[in-house]
């Protein structure tokens, strides 16, 4: 399917769900916090749509909120996708993909390590790439480039 | 009465067979590994906040130290990021020039590959055949650019060096004996029967698993998958020149062997039709808005002075939005999801690892797998250290 | 036991494996006894960075650009009241050889030398600054 299809079946299937923000260069699409799973579940298993491979999941701080990034791609329709949801800075906390896409447990892993973001149903979420008792997340905005840890390793 | 014991083995970080500073907390039953739980983390060099702040040609020498085994594979998935997201492209020649030295770097990676795994199996020959042929590929880099192993040779817009003289007549020659060479590895190798016991049915990974964790590279082909982004969604000259996807067909470690071997292969073919094709021309881009003027007219024509002044500490800003964009790299697709906020500075960049993210499935084929298999798993996803850490 | 056919064949593969090993016997051989021989970098060899003093117009573009921040300069003003290089150090021990200063100094005042033996014993004298950035630097040499 091209974007122009995979745009029009989207809204087709999603309705007011779903919002499409960007369509050049790349098709990115937006979804509430609370719709996740529901609709990963229906993107991956639905013939249409097909996502069944999961690119990347990472994250953006986009200051006054985060939102969780996932790169879509279906392997048989070729097709790809770029969807968002927005969730809170202050409470962040967002629905685990990693029982659709396995692929996403590390990615969860790292986005929880980097951005504090907790996925809720993750099945060993814990800090992947910086060691267990770092303070902060650094790939926040807020935390300063050239801070140094007080213990040194 | 005897009683027994869960025994705890940790692997790494400083083990020769890990191929970097990765570590294994291994639970065994015996021989048989019944968990296994890699740690990552400690080549860390927070990569992506970094990027944050620098301008975007920057990052380009930065790049190199991913997969530091395929750096101009590197830059060229960043540049060819930073190009879709400015909405430009590289002249013909650079394109070539290009895929060229990408594909030259998937043979040393492919090398080092199969070379160290043979090493860790105890064929130590293979190892000094493939190091060996890993050299004149790494002459020809020193020859192009100047470096042999972190290139930084090309740009947004195109690359920074053209051929120099007597380069090709030596790819030439390279590419004349290298098919004769992979014949070798695979004399030692291919039809070996302890290389064989040793590989054929050890770590199997079907097709579905494969396409649920996410693998990509020869690890997915190699369990049948035919999926290759030079193909499916072709860039720079891709689509110009004739090669096959090498697919295995069980998953196991022997297939991802053989995906190699035969990716080498094409790469030569690759080169040999590019080559022939090389057109004349510029190697880059010549717009206002991103490249650097000729520094023969400094400093008499003053507006080229102000422009190159302004676009190295202004830097060039593409517009608000974002991009994902992958290649298929000697280890898998390597991503980078930029998003831009209208100004100079990335203002996220996602590095989407190809080891990282193959590694992932390690726990999932060592359970029930037996210790002195670990090793040759581990060969077999062929992970480097730079990338799964960032 | 006696052997069969399969371990004949068997047998064969492990031959055709020392074949490949023997034949390479009689080929040239192809490493060199580095620290008695050396090997000439190709021109385009990215080394160690030297400066050129006279060529230098104080512009700080390389400062300023250099991904990992590796050189230092200190500018000041001349006796005729032109802008002047007072100090300009490059850490090669930071420096990751990338050829960006180089590829962008307006001038042409830093180029990548053939040097590549740069190990020192102190830190310190992985510092290049002023003087010692023309030239060949001193290098220890293994005896
Ligand atoms: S960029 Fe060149 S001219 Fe400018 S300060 Fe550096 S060395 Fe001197
Ligand atoms: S070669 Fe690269 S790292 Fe070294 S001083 Fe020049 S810009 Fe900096």
């Amino acid at each position: 399917m091209g974007p122009r299809e995979l745009q029009a079946e989207l809204k087709k299937s999603f309705g007011d769900l779903i919002n499409i923000v960007q369509e050049e260069p790349d098709l990115v699409a937006e979804i509430p916090a609370s719709e996740v799973l529901n609709i990963a579940g229906i993107l991956k298993n639905d013939r249409r749509f097909n996502f069944d491979f999961l690119v990347s999941l990472t994250a953006v701080d986009r200051r006054d909120h985060l939102e969780v990034v996932y790169v879509l791609r279906s392997l048989k329709e070729r097709h790809q996708l770029i969807l968002k949801v927005k969730i809170d800075a202050a409470w962040p906390e967002v629905p685990s993909v990693a029982s659709v896409w396995p692929a996403a447990n590390w990615d969860e892993r790292e986005v929880y390590d980097l951005f504090g973001i907790r996925f809720t149903g993750h099945p060993n979420l814990k800090r992947i790439l910086l060691p267990d008792d770092w303070e902060g997340h650094p790939l926040r905005k807020d935390y300063p480039v050239d801070k140094r840890p007080e213990k040194v390793f | 009465m005897i009683t027994t014991q869960e025994f705890h083995v940790n692997l790494g970080p400083q083990h020769p067979s890990t191929h970097g500073v990765l570590k294994l907390n291994l639970v065994l039953d015996g021989e048989y590994i019944v968990d296994c739980e890699p740690v990552l983390g400690q080549l860390h060099r927070g990569m992506e906040k970094m990027a944050e702040g620098m301008h975007y040609g920057q990052f380009i020498p930065l790049t190199d130290r991913l997969d530091y085994l395929a750096s101009a594979a590197n830059n060229l998935a960043y540049v060819l990021a930073v190009e879709k997201l400015m909405g430009v492209e590289a002249p013909e020649r650079a394109k070539y020039i290009r895929v060229i030295i990408t594909e030259l770097q998937r043979i040393a990676s492919h090398l080092v590959a199969i070379g160290t795994w043979g090493l860790d199996l105890g064929a130590w020959t293979v190892m000094l055949y493939t190091f060996r042929d890993r050299e004149m590929v790494l002459d020809l880099f020193e020859m192009y650019c100047g470096a042999r192993l972190t290139l930084n040779c090309f740009r947004v817009g195109g690359t920074t060096y053209d051929f120099p003289p007597g380069f090709i007549e030596k790819l030439k020659e390279f590419l004349d004996v290298f098919p004769r060479r992979v014949d070798d590895y695979e004399a030692l190798l291919t039809r070996n029967p302890i290389w064989l016991s040793r590989t054929k049915d050890v770590g199997v990974i079907s097709a579905e698993d494969a396409v649920a964790y996410g693998l990509t590279g020869p690890n997915l082909r190699a369990s049948g998958v035919n999926w290759d982004i030079r193909r499916v969604y072709p860039y720079e000259i891709y689509d110009r020149v004739e090669f096959d996807v090498p697919l295995g067909s069980r998953g196991d470690a022997f297939d991802r062997y053989m995906v190699r071997i035969q990716e080498m292969r094409q790469s030569c073919r690759i080169i040999k039709q590019a080559l022939e094709q090389l057109p004349p021309g510029e190697v880059m881009l010549d717009l206002p808005t991103i490249s650097l003027p000729d520094k023969r007219q400094f400093p008499n024509n003053f507006p080229a002075v102000v422009r190159h002044f302004h676009l190295l500490v202004q830097g060039y800003a593409p517009q608000e939005k974002e991009i994902y964009l992958g290649v298929e790299n000697p280890k898998g697709e390597l991503g980078f999801y930029i998003v831009s906020d209208g100004s100079a500075y990335p203002y996220r960049l996602k590095i989407r690892a190809p080891s990282f993210i193959n590694l992932q499935i390690l726990p999932k084929v060592l359970k029930g797998a037996l210790l002195a298999d670990v090793v040759c798993i581990l060969a077999s996803l062929d992970p480097v250290l730079g990338e799964v850490d960032r | 036991m006696a052997l069969g056919l399969k371990d004949i064949g068997l047998a064969m593969e492990l031959i055709r494996g020392i074949g490949v090993t023997v034949r390479h016997f009689f080929q040239p051989t192809v490493t060199i006894h580095y620290p008695k021989q050396r090997r000439e970098p190709y021109p385009r060899f990215r080394g160690l960075v030297r400066w050129d003093k006279e060529k230098c117009a104080a512009c700080v573009l390389c400062a300023h650009y250099c991904p990992v921040k590796a050189i230092q300069i200190v500018t000041g003003e001349g006796k005729e009241g032109q802008k002047e290089v007072l100090y300009y150090q490059i850490d090669a021990a930071r420096c990751m050889y990338c050829g960006l200063c180089s590829e962008i100094c307006p001038v042409g005042a830093l180029s990548h030398s053939p040097y590549y033996e740069l190990a020192v014993y102190e830190r310190q004298d992985a510092v290049y600054a002023q003087e010692r950035l023309a030239g060949e630097p001193p290098i220890i040499r293994y005896r």
